[in-house]
């Protein structure tokens, strides 16, 4: 049961094929909707195509380093055209990425928060403001004035988080936001991202997460979307979790 | 004095063009000008007291690039010799003391002034802005790659149990270093142009 | 090696500041119309590298290592001038956190090493490049032209050197930098081969067209290749042969006026008072001038045929049906 998008769903892929550099499928014919307000998980084996998949969300593949085959639009973000439009798109969509050493590189944390404020044009004083307020959502305000590779992992990506808040997007892309995180660090992050509004694509293979974050899944494997519906009903088919490389996750195992 | 060294609190425009400035009024001084060059070493002594760098440092350093300076101030000791009717050692040590009055100089400098203050400097002294740019990007994955690096030869000696790395596998070792680096490249890109880059570097202050 | 302060007389200092200050200008506004905004990251990112990567020691002998320069190498990656920008940006952070090389000689150095190093050596391997084709074309060329871009700032060190100076001295100062920098140029060379090969082999998209020839934009005025690269070689062959022209005056002093750092003959003889201790100039551990030309030469045909012997053993790996474009997704 695919959620009836509304007429401009925040994210709608259209037939979306992308190949490596190397010549290599990575995506094939990606059709896929998400409606405003919505929380969705992206699920499948390691090089499935979930991380390039996020990555057009924000039209930054189509067009990059040396391969010039550009493909026809096949990507919408609130109706907008990602290959045309990739500054307006850049400003609704939020992209989180798995490593937070990609994404920080500033010598104080305040200053990587602004980052994003700072592009999209905002006067320096309003920029540390928002900057300020983002950190202390993510309970990190006492950290705006240390260098970012002097915090844990945890922090790190929190920071990250800080970041791309700070960019008021309205779609949240995360990858992987729970990998790597100690027990603690994760169960913050996950009520971090609950409490956030925005429409949410979450790839993921923390499948106890989306079980708790996201009522729908997309599972994609070598970049088909190969099932789409309830998260509870495909996590819970075996049959469909094992064809895949997945497994059904535990509380489902033993809820029963 | 104060306890941190007062040179560190300068503008570090300041310190860049006094630096520089130092090592140019070393290196237009006539060959054998004596006294100048010790008034000018006693003045170079007074701030690396007040900057608190530590002279084994210095003299770590310095000592690195001796031979190397050695061998060229014997080289070309023959063109001062000849300009300056020194006799050929002592325009040779003339070359080596004039030297490191400018090595101490822009070492001093260097320690008391944070990298990104001094590109800061550089760039508000009329530095191209892509120049600049590519300065502050490479100061930024130069810790990345230093990591990678360590990382990758660990893993290449829990392998070749204390033989010594042959040139072949040295080599793959750099190839391998530079796909991780342009990966690296992409990915930490894309992050930047998912938070609205377009080129320009902007920051909080200045 | 860099040049440190001071042993650059004043003249050739302020020079070649000038000149590498108009060549940086000239590479920034020829690389800025590339990439777009990823053209700093990119420069950035490579410069790291080349900086990174000197710290790698290939071991050359007992007790004796040496490492990649990598101006040849960042030019194959990302094209003459972004690879220059990338040489200046390494020889500023080594200048100024690192004091290698001196700041009053900043700009020697990024003429010896950016513009004849990496747009130098670019105009060696773009000819190489095109006349073999394919993956043998850019390792062999790449090999070449580190070879030689090595020789060549060599003897660009050696002229910024001894500008101003004896004609004595500035073949001493020839022959050692070519002594000792055909040793660097052979390490050069193969190190810049292994890593080349390597990325051709696993990852050829990193190199510039190096999986599309025909994205392969042309960026030297047609005019510029082969000037360059005759100017080069002629400058190789003048660096090894000079020990000999030495010994027959009239060529040398062609050589010399052409460069315009040999005294003018008629020129007063100011200089020209002899020293007590002019007679021997060199320490006698510095070895007699003759066998330093002997073994410059010797190193300059040795370097030359052991480098062109490697290129040539290197790149049978790739077949010569690469030469045809199209090929490339056999091979890989």
């Amino acid at each position: 049961m695919a959620t009836d998008p509304s007429p401009a769903p925040a994210v709608r892929l259209a037939g979306l094929t992308y190949d490596y550099p190397d010549g290599r499928r990575a995506l094939d014919g990606v059709d896929l909707a998400i409606a405003a307000g919505e929380s969705a998980a992206l699920v499948g084996p390691n090089g499935a195509g979930k991380s390039t998949l996020l990555l057009h969300l924000n039209g930054l593949l189509p067009g990059r380093r040396g391969i010039g085959r550009r493909p026809a639009p096949s990507v919408w973000i609130d109706g907008l055209d990602a290959s045309r439009e990739g500054a307006a798109v850049r400003r609704k969509v939020g992209l989180l990425f798995q490593d937070p050493d990609d994404q920080l590189f500033s010598t104080t944390v305040l200053e990587d928060v602004a980052f994003g404020p700072l592009n999209l044009g905002m006067a320096k004083g309003e920029a540390r403001r928002l900057a300020m307020e983002c950190l202390d959502r993510v309970g990190l305000a006492e950290a705006a004035d240390r260098p970012p590779h002097h915090l844990s992992f945890g922090e790190r990506k929190r920071v990250c988080l800080a970041g791309v808040l700070a960019c008021e997007p309205s779609v949240l892309v995360l990858d992987e936001p729970t990998a790597n995180l100690d027990p603690r660090g994760r169960r913050r992050f996950i009520e971090l991202i609950r409490s956030l509004t925005a429409t949410k694509l979450i790839a993921t293979h923390d499948l106890e997460m989306v079980l708790e974050v996201c009522p729908r899944t997309v599972l994609l494997d070598a970049g088909k979307v190969v099932a789409d519906g309830p998260s509870r009903a495909i996590l819970d088919d075996a049959v469909l979790m094992e064809a895949h490389g997945l497994e059904r996750p535990l509380s489902l195992l033993i809820g029963r | 004095m104060p306890p941190d060294g007062p040179p560190r609190r300068v503008d570090a425009r300041v310190k860049l063009i006094a630096a520089v400035g130092f090592v140019v009024a070393v290196v237009v001084a006539p060959p054998g000008s004596w006294r100048y060059l010790a008034g000018l070493g006693i003045a170079l002594a007074a701030v690396v007291v007040a900057s608190k760098t530590p002279p084994i440092k210095l003299l770590a350093r310095w000592l690195a690039f001796a031979p190397a300076l050695g061998f060229l101030a014997v080289l070309t000791a023959g063109r001062v010799a000849e300009s300056s009717a020194l006799p050929w050692r002592i325009a040779a040590l003339d070359l080596v003391a004039r030297n490191s009055l400018a090595f101490v100089a822009m070492m001093t400098m260097a320690h008391a002034t944070p990298w990104t203050d001094l590109l800061a400097a550089m760039r508000r002294l009329g530095m191209p802005a892509a120049l600049a740019s590519t300065l502050a990007f490479m100061y930024r994955y130069l810790f990345v790659l230093r990591d990678e690096l360590g990382r990758m030869t660990t893993a290449r000696r829990a392998r070749t149990f204390g033989r010594g790395p042959g040139f072949g596998s040295l080599a793959s070792l750099i190839g391998a270093l530079l796909g991780r680096a342009l990966d690296r490249e992409e990915r930490v890109f894309a992050a930047m142009t998912a938070r609205g880059w377009d080129g320009t570097l902007r920051t909080l202050d200045d | 090696m860099h040049i440190p302060d001071v042993l650059l007389g004043g003249g050739a200092a302020a020079a070649t500041a000038a000149l590498g200050a108009a060549g940086l200008g000239w590479a920034l506004r020829r690389v800025d119309e590339r990439h777009g905004p990823r053209t700093t990251s990119l420069m950035g990112m490579t410069a790291a590298f080349v900086f990174a990567a000197q710290m790698v020691n290939f071991p050359v002998g007992p007790g004796v290592s040496g490492h990649l320069l990598g101006g040849v190498l960042a030019a194959v990656l990302l094209g003459p001038w972004a690879g220059a920008v990338v040489i200046a940006a390494v020889l500023i952070v080594q200048c100024f956190l690192f004091q290698d090389g001196g700041v009053t000689a900043l700009g020697a150095n990024f003429v010896n090493m950016g513009l004849v190093g990496s747009v130098g050596g670019y105009a060696i391997y773009g000819p190489i490049r095109r006349a073999l084709g394919g993956r043998r074309g850019i390792l062999i060329g790449s090999m070449v032209a580190a070879w030689f871009s090595v020789l060549l700032a060599a003897g660009a060190f050696s002229i910024e050197l001894g500008a101003g100076g004896r004609r004595e001295d500035f073949f001493r100062i020839l022959s050692w930098m070519a002594l000792v920098h055909a040793g660097i140029g052979v390490g050069e060379a193969l190190i810049t081969g292994l890593v080349v090969r390597f990325v051709l082999l696993t990852r050829p998209e990193l190199i510039e067209g190096g999986t599309n020839e025909d994205e392969l934009p042309r960026r030297m005025p047609g005019w510029l290749s082969p000037a360059v690269a005759g100017l080069g070689i002629a400058l190789a062959v003048a660096a090894f042969a000079s020990p000999f022209a030495a010994e027959s005056p009239d060529g040398l002093e062609y050589v010399g006026s052409m460069f315009g750092f040999l005294p003018d003959e008629e020129a007063p003889p100011l200089v020209r008072s002899p020293m007590p201790d002019y007679q021997a100039p060199v320490p006698a551990g510095f070895g007699g001038i003759d066998q330093v030309k002997a073994a410059t030469a010797a190193a300059g045909v040795v370097g030359t045929l052991v480098v062109f012997g490697f290129a040539w053993a290197m790149a049978r790996v790739f077949s010569a049906g690469d030469a045809k474009r199209g090929a490339w997704a056999d091979a890989a």
